[in-house]
C-alpha cells in the first residue's frame, strides 16, 4: 500500500501569515466560485465517471455470468505471463507454448485430445527400414501467415536444421539437442525431402518431430523479423498472431487462407493475469473463457454452472529424493527405513490438496510407454521401518531436507519432519532456494544435499524422465547421486531403440533398478486444471496444453 | 536559490548513481553461475556466453558498472534477453500507465481530501465532523490490497458495472476509464484520509491565529474569512506532502496494477522476477528509484517556494 508519510514535510507553527491573495479582475473567477466548480468537477470525476462509465458500458450484457456464452466472435484464454520467446527452437515458457499450437503446424503431430500420431503438413512420412532416413512429402497449397508464401521442403529444412545448429550462419536454439540426431535434411523437390539422422532415435516421434521444436516455420519471415520474431510468430497454422499488448494480451486472428477446417472463433485473445486470484476474478466477470487455475479455484467457478472444470494428470513428477553418496544415507537399511516412515497418502492431502495421482514410480502413468504398472506401493509401516534402522545400527540421526523455498514442499517436509521423528530420525528443514544450486548443478553443492523434495518436468517420452539419473549427470540432475550400470546401459539404448514393446520393457526394468535401491519416495504426479466455460467444448494435446484452435461450441 | 537547486539535483543524481551502481553489483550476490540460472537448465555453452556476452557479465566488474552507468545516462538500460527487446522501450510503454495511475490517484485524494478536511475544521465537533474523522482513520487504516478486492467483488463481481482486470485502451477513452476508476480508487482511498486529517488539523491551526480573529473582528462573513484568508495557509503543509504523495502513490500504483492485472511498471517489474529477467529487473528499478527520487526533489523544492523562510537558510536546507 502507498503508505503516507509519517508527518508532514517541516512545521508550520509560527510561520507568518502569507500576503493577503490578490482578487482577480470582475472578469474572472472568483476564488469561491473557483472552489466551489472544483468541488463540483472533484464530485463529477469521482461520482459522475463511474456512473457515465457504467451508464455507456456495452460489455455487461455480452460478458455477464448470467449463463453459457457461445458467440463465436472472441475466445478469450488466461496466460499467466506474457509471450517470452515464441520461437520453437527456444519456447520460454507454457504461454509461448499455447502461441505455438495457434500459429504453428508439424509434419505430423498427436491428434487433439489423442495419444495417436497422425501427418499432418505431411502426406507422407516414411523411414528407411534401418529408420536413420525418413521421406516426407508436403501438403501442397499450405501458405505462411503474412504473405510468405506457400510451405516448401526448404522451410522443412530451415525449420530443423536451425534449431540443430546445422545452418550458415549457425543459429543457436535452446533446445538445439532435440535435433541432436539430425545429420541434415535433403530436399528432393519443392515439396519433397528426406529427415537424415545420424543414429536411430527413439523420441524422433514423440517429443521432436511432433513437438514445437518440429513446427515448420518460414525462413523468409524468420530472416525478416529477425528477434522480433520471438514474439510474433509466422507459421502455418489455423490462427495467425495480430497484436501483442506487452503484459495485458496477444490477439490472434483466424487465418482466412488457412488450408484446413476452419477453427470457430473469429478471434482468439490470450489475456495476460498473472494472479490466481485475479484470474478467478475476471473469470467470474465473464473476461476469460478458458483459465489453467488450482483445483479449489476451478470447483468454486464450476459450482456456479458458468465453467466446467477439467483435470489431465501430467508427465511430471514430485518425488523425495535421497543422495547416496552422502555417509549419512549410504546405507540401504537407512533408506529402507525413511520410505516405509513417510506418510505419503498425508502428504498428497496435506501439501497438494489431493491435487494429483499418487506416483508409484517415475514415469507416470499418462506416459504411453515405460510407465510400470505393477509397481510396489510403500504404505507407512513404522514397525517395519523400525526394523530397519534397528539394522542400520544407527542412532539419532540427524538430517536436513531441502525444499528449495516452494512453499507446498514446506509443508511435505513438515509432514516428513513428523514421520521421521517416529523412528528416531532428526529432520531439519531447509527452505533456502539456493540449496539446490544454479539449477544446472556444475557445483558441490548438490553433493552436500542429504533429503530433497522437487519437482521434474516430463515430456510426453520416457527418455525425458529416465536419462537424469544415468551415471554421468553427477553434479548436473542426478541429485540422488544413483549409480547403476545396467541403468544406464538400458537407458542409452533404450533411446535407439524402435521397438515400442521393448522399449517399453526397459524403461520398466530401469525403474525396478531403481526401486531395488531405495533411493527415492515417490510422491505425486501432479495434475494440470483447468476450467472452460459451460458452452465450449475444450480440446488439449497429449501435453495437456490447451489447443485452443480446436476449441468448439459445445 | 540557485546553489539550493543545483545541491538538490546533485543529491538526487548521487543517489540514483549509488542505485545504479548496487543493481549492477546485485547479479553478482545470486549464488552459481546468474546466466546459467537465469536461461535454466537446456541452454547450451554458446547460449550461455551469448548472454554472458551481451550482458557484458563476461567483463571485470569495473567494467560492467562503468557501461552500464554510461548506458543509463544515453537512456540504455540494454535488452531483455528473451525478447530481445530494448528494456527502456519496454518500461515507456508501460510507464505512462503507471504515472496516469499515480496522478490520477493524486488527483482523487486531493478533490476529496482536502473539501473533507476544510468541512471537519469549519465545523468542529459538529456530526459532520465525527463521521468525517472516523472515515479518514478508516480510509487511512485500509490497505490497499484489501480495499482493491472489495471493489473488484462489489462493483465487478457483484454488481457488474466496470471491469476487472486490464488498464484499457488509450485510444478509447471511455474505455480506459472505465478500467482506471476501480484502481485509482483503491489506490487514493488512504491518502484521502490522510489529507483529511492533515488539512482539518492545519486550517484548525491557521483559524486560531491572530490575523484571523482580527479578520473578524472587521466583521468579514465566515466564508471569506475561511476561505479568502485561511485557506490558502492552510494548505502549505498540505501542498508540501503531495509532491512527496506522488513518490509514494507510485510505489502504491505498483501493487494495484498487480490487483487489478494493469500493464504497468509494477507488473513488469513482477514479471520480470519472476523470470530472472535481470536487465529488466535493473531497468524497471532504476526507474522506480528515479521517480521516487524526481518526486521528493520536486516536493523539496514546491515547499521551498511555498515557504520563503527557507531563503533565509542557504547552507542548512529544509
Amino acid at each position: 500500500m502507498a503508505q503516507p508519510p509519517a508527518s508532514p514535510r517541516p512545521g508550520r507553527d509560527g510561520r507568518p501569515p502569507l500576503p493577503p491573495l490578490e482578487l482577480p479582475g470582475p472578469h474572472l473567477l472568483t476564488r469561491a466560485e473557483f472552489l466551489r466548480r472544483a468541488g463540483l468537477l472533484g464530485l463529477l470525476t469521482v461520482g459522475g465517471v463511474p456512473l457515465l462509465a457504467a451508464c455507456t458500458s456495452d460489455e455487461g450484457g455480452e460478458t455477464g455470468a448470467s449463463g453459457p456464452r457461445v458467440p463465436t466472435d472472441l475466445l478469450r484464454a488466461r496466460i499467466n505471463d506474457d509471450l517470452k520467446n515464441a520461437d520453437p527452437g527456444d519456447v520460454a515458457d507454457a504461454p509461448d507454448g499455447i502461441a505455438i499450437t495457434l500459429a504453428y503446424e508439424n509434419l505430423v503431430r498427436f491428434a487433439p485430445d489423442s495419444k495417436d500420431l497422425e501427418d499432418w503438413l505431411a502426406v507422407e512420412w516414411e523411414p528407411s527400414e534401418d529408420q536413420l532416413r525418413w521421406h516426407f512429402k508436403l501438403r501442397e497449397g499450405v501458405l505462411f501467415h503474412g504473405g510468405y508464401g506457400e510451405m516448401t521442403a526448404d522451410d522443412v529444412k530451415y525449420s530443423f536444421e536451425r534449431i540443430a545448429g546445422l545452418t550458415v550462419p549457425k543459429e543457436v536454439h535452446s533446445y538445439q539437442s532435440d535435433w541432436g540426431a539430425l545429420e541434415s535434411v535433403k530436399v528432393d523437390g519443392k515439396y519433397e525431402g528426406t529427415v537424415v539422422l545420424n543414429y536411430t532415435y527413439a523420441p524422433l516421434l514423440t517429443t521432436t518431430v511432433p513437438a514445437a521444436v518440429g513446427s515448420i516455420v518460414s525462413k523468409a519471415a524468420v530472416a525478416d523479423l529477425k528477434d522480433e520474431f520471438r514474439v510474433h510468430p509466422i507459421g502455418t497454422g489455423p490462427y495467425e498472431f495480430v497484436e501483442r499488448k506487452p503484459g495485458e494480451r496477444i490477439l490472434f486472428r483466424r487465418f482466412e487462407d488457412y488450408w484446413g477446417e476452419p477453427p470457430a472463433w473469429d478471434e482468439i485473445e490470450l489475456v495476460i493475469i498473472p494472479e490466481a486470484s485475479a484470474t478467478e476474478i475476471a473469470a467470474e466477470t465473464g473476461e476469460i473463457d478458458y483459465a489453467t487455475l488450482g483445483l479449489r479455484a476451478s470447483e468454486r467457478l464450476a459450482e456456479s454452472g458458468d465453467f466446467e472444470v477439467q483435470q489431465h494428470t501430467t508427465f511430471d513428477w514430485i518425488w523425495i529424493g535421497m543422495n547416496m553418496l552422502h555417509p549419512k544415507l549410504q546405507d540401504i537399511n537407512v533408506r529402507q527405513a525413511i520410505r516405509y516412515a513417510i506418510d505419503v497418502p498425508g502428504i498428497i492431502t496435506a501439501a497438494f490438496e489431493g491435487e494429483g495421482e499418487r506416483a508409484r514410480a517415475m514415469v507416470s502413468s499418462q506416459m504411453p510407454i515405460g510407465f510400470w504398472e505393477d509397481a510396489p506401493v510403500y504404505e507407512q509401516d513404522l514397525d517395519k521401518a523400525r526394523e530397519f534402522m534397528a539394522a542400520a545400527g544407527v542412532e539419532g540421526l540427524e538430517l536436513e531436507i531441502a525444499t528449495g523455498g516452494i512453499q507446498t514442499y514446506q509443508i511435505a517436509a513438515e509432514i516428513v519432519q513428523a514421520n521421521l521423528a517416529e523412528i528416531g530420525i532428526t529432520v531439519t528443514i531447509n527452505p533456502d532456494e539456493a540449496a539446490f544450486g544454479d539449477y544446472t548443478g556444475r557445483n558441490p553443492i548438490l553433493r552436500e544435499l542429504e533429503l530433497f523434495i522437487t519437482v521434474y518436468y516430463g515430456a510426453p517420452d520416457p527418455v525425458w524422465t529416465t536419462q537424469w539419473f544415468r551415471c554421468s549427470q553427477f553434479d548436473k540432475w542426478n541429485w540422488m547421486y544413483y549409480c547403476n550400470e545396467e541403468y544406464d546401459q538400458l537407458d542409452r539404448a533404450a533411446t535407439e531403440e524402435l521397438d515400442t514393446d521393448k522399449r517399453n520393457e526397459m524403461y520398466i526394468r530401469e525403474q525396478e533398478l531403481m526401486d531395488e535401491a531405495a533411493v527415492a519416495v515417490w510422491l505425486i504426479w501432479p495434475t494440470s486444471t483447468s476450467v472452460t466455460r459451460t458452452g465450449i467444448q475444450p480440446s488439449f494435446d497429449v501435453t495437456n496444453t490447451a489447443l485452443l484452435w480446436n476449441f468448439r461450441p459445445a | 536559490m540557485g546553489w539550493y537547486v543545483l545541491r538538490r539535483l546533485g543529491g538526487g543524481f548521487l543517489s540514483l548513481l549509488l542505485v545504479t551502481i548496487a543493481l549492477t553489483l546485485m547479479i553478482h550476490l545470486v549464488p552459481g553461475d546468474p546466466v546459467v540460472r537465469i536461461l535454466g537448465p537446456r541452454a547450451t555453452p554458446e547460449l550461455v556466453a551469448a548472454v554472458q556476452d551481451e550482458m557484458d557479465l563476461d567483463e571485470p566488474l569495473p567494467v560492467q558498472v562503468w557501461l552500464f552507468v554510461t548506458g543509463a545516462l544515453r537512456g540504455d538500460l540494454g535488452n531483455d534477453f528473451t525478447t530481445r527487446e530494448s528494456v527502456m522501450s519496454q518500461i515507456t510503454n508501460v510507464l505512462p500507465n503507471t504515472i496516469v495511475l499515480a496522478v490520477s490517484g493524486l488527483l482523487l485524494a486531493v478533490l476529496l481530501g482536502i473539501p473533507l478536511g476544510v468541512l471537519s475544521a469549519t465545523h468542529p465537533g459538529s456530526w459532520l465532523d465525527r463521521v468525517t474523522g472516523v472515515a479518514s482513520i478508516a480510509f487511512t487504516s485500509l490497505p490497499t490490497y484489501v480495499v482493491g478486492l472489495l471493489l473488484l467483488l462489489l462493483f465487478a463481481v457483484r454488481l457488474d458495472w466496470l471491469p476487472a482486470i486490464g488498464s484499457g485502451d488509450l485510444s478509447d477513452p471511455v474505455d480506459y476509464a472505465r478500467h482506471l476508476i476501480l484502481p485509482v480508487i483503491a489506490l487514493a482511498i488512504g491518502w484521502v484520509g490522510y489529507l483529511a486529517r492533515l488539512m482539518r488539523a492545519s486550517l484548525l491551526e491557521v483559524l486560531n491565529e491572530n490575523y484571523i480573529r482580527t479578520a473578524r473582528s472587521w466583521g468579514l462573513r465566515e466564508r471569506t474569512v475561511v476561505y479568502r484568508f485561511a485557506l490558502k495557509n492552510a494548505m502549505i503543509p498540505t501542498v508540501a506532502v503531495l509532491g512527496v504523495g506522488l513518490g509514494y502513490l507510485m510505489g502504491g500504483a505498483i501493487f494495484v496494477e498487480l490487483i487489478f492485472t494493469r500493464t504497468g511498471l509494477g507488473t513488469l517489474a513482477q514479471s520480470a522476477i519472476e523470470d530472472r529477467n535481470y536487465p529488466l529487473v535493473r531497468g524497471t528499478t532504476i526507474v522506480i528509484a528515479f521517480l521516487f527520487i524526481l518526486a521528493n526533489l520536486i516536493a523539496d523544492l514546491s515547499y521551498r517556494f511555498l515557504d520563503p523562510r527557507i531563503e533565509l537558510d542557504e547552507s542548512g536546507g529544509v
